[in-house]
């Protein structure tokens, strides 16, 4: 794997307290990232993202406006949002199933929960990176790939073979292979 | 807003797995040793959050007075919905980053209150001293500066607190439940 050049990157961070604000801009600021941008609820998060098209979005959960999973399904949003497959970091003090299942169900590329830690925050920065993963569009879902692995002895339906499902190569949506 | 056509394209087909070209991995991986690397950020960020730790015991200060003040607006308004959901939110808020500014207890302890807020099926019958118990206890910590894990006082009051939280919310699961 190759070292990641953080100078390059730019990031848009939403959250509600600016405390945690300071907190991960710190820290991107120590990574070697140069441009970052804040956002203090939901709205402005997604105005960020359109208009300094960051490589990677971190993002609370519980935020004014609407939260970071609505933030997270508005930029899943192919027809709203120019910016559908951007990395979605979730960086919520919620640990429970229940809302990483909410995060992972709304599009989100990784989950980090608080506390944050220099080293947890760079190794997800570093999977969204090195390790991207395809993105499935259904009637239901647009966003990652939420199988992590292929399970080998895995029996059941192959659901995503046959059934008009297409497989689409999209550098920045220029070539697509249907 | 308007989208890109051929991203509209995309959506308007039934069902699809994208490859999207990795602009990330062309734009900032570079030859080189990537945990060697990954070493000396971390290192450099865990000395960045060091020298910013100074601010850190008025930071924490600062969100337990807003915890105080949200409880008090949520206690005048009889724990009427909207200030409670305040209240969660502070109390939430402080759960994520008092560990960071090193006040573990304090998180745990915000644990507890959320968990009571968000598990009590009549708000209108929390119980104001549980809530007071839980405010005081994280402003007591911040006054008294206990930071860290091997605080046994702070451990002692974080267990008190959560044990009858669970307890209390365990009545009233099984039972009509004790008066507020």
């Amino acid at each position: 794997m190759a070292k990641i050049a953080f100078d390059e990157l730019r990031f848009v961070v939403a959250d509600d307290n600016a405390h945690m604000r300071r907190i991960v801009r710190t820290l991107l600021r120590a990574f070697g990232c140069r441009e970052i941008y804040e956002a203090e609820d939901g709205a402005s998060g997604l105005e960020a993202v359109e208009a300094y098209s960051p490589d990677i979005l971190i993002t609370d959960i519980t935020m004014p406006i609407f939260d970071g999973i609505e933030l997270t399904r508005m930029i899943r949003n192919p027809e709203g949002c120019r910016h559908p497959f951007l990395p979605i970091i979730i960086l919520s003090a919620y640990s429970e199933k229940k809302h990483v299942i909410a995060a992972r169900d709304a599009g989100a590329t990784e989950f980090l929960c608080k506390p944050v830690s220099a080293t947890a925050l760079y190794r997800r920065i570093q999977n969204v990176i090195a390790n991207p993963r395809d993105f499935i569009r259904t009637k239901t879902y647009f966003g990652p790939d939420r199988r992590r692995y292929v399970n080998p002895n895995y029996s059941g339906v192959e659901r995503r073979t046959g059934d008009g499902s297409e497989h689409i190569i999209d550098p920045n949506q220029v070539h697509i292979e249907a | 807003m308007q989208a890109p056509q051929q991203q509209v394209d995309i959506a308007a087909r039934a069902k699809a797995i994208i490859k999207p070209r990795q602009p990330l991995r062309e734009k900032c991986l570079r030859p080189g040793d990537a945990e060697e690397a990954a070493e000396q950020a971390i290192a450099n960020a865990e000395q960045a959050l060091q020298q910013l730790s100074v601010n850190f015991d008025d930071w924490m200060a600062d969100e337990a007075r807003q915890l105080a003040d949200a409880r008090d607006a949520a206690k005048a308004a009889d724990f009427e919905q909207e200030a409670l959901t305040e209240l969660f939110q502070v109390a939430h808020n402080l759960k994520g980053q008092a560990t960071t500014l090193g006040y573990p207890f304090a998180d745990e302890i915000c644990a507890s209150l959320c968990r009571l807020i968000d598990k009590m099926p009549d708000p209108s019958r929390l119980p104001a001293v549980l809530v007071d118990q839980h405010v005081d206890a994280v402003r007591a910590l911040v006054k008294e500066g206990a930071k860290g894990n091997d605080n046994p006082k702070a451990s002692v009051l974080a267990k008190r607190l959560r044990d009858v939280t669970n307890d209390f919310l365990q009545q009233v699961s099984t039972t009509n439940g004790p008066a507020a």
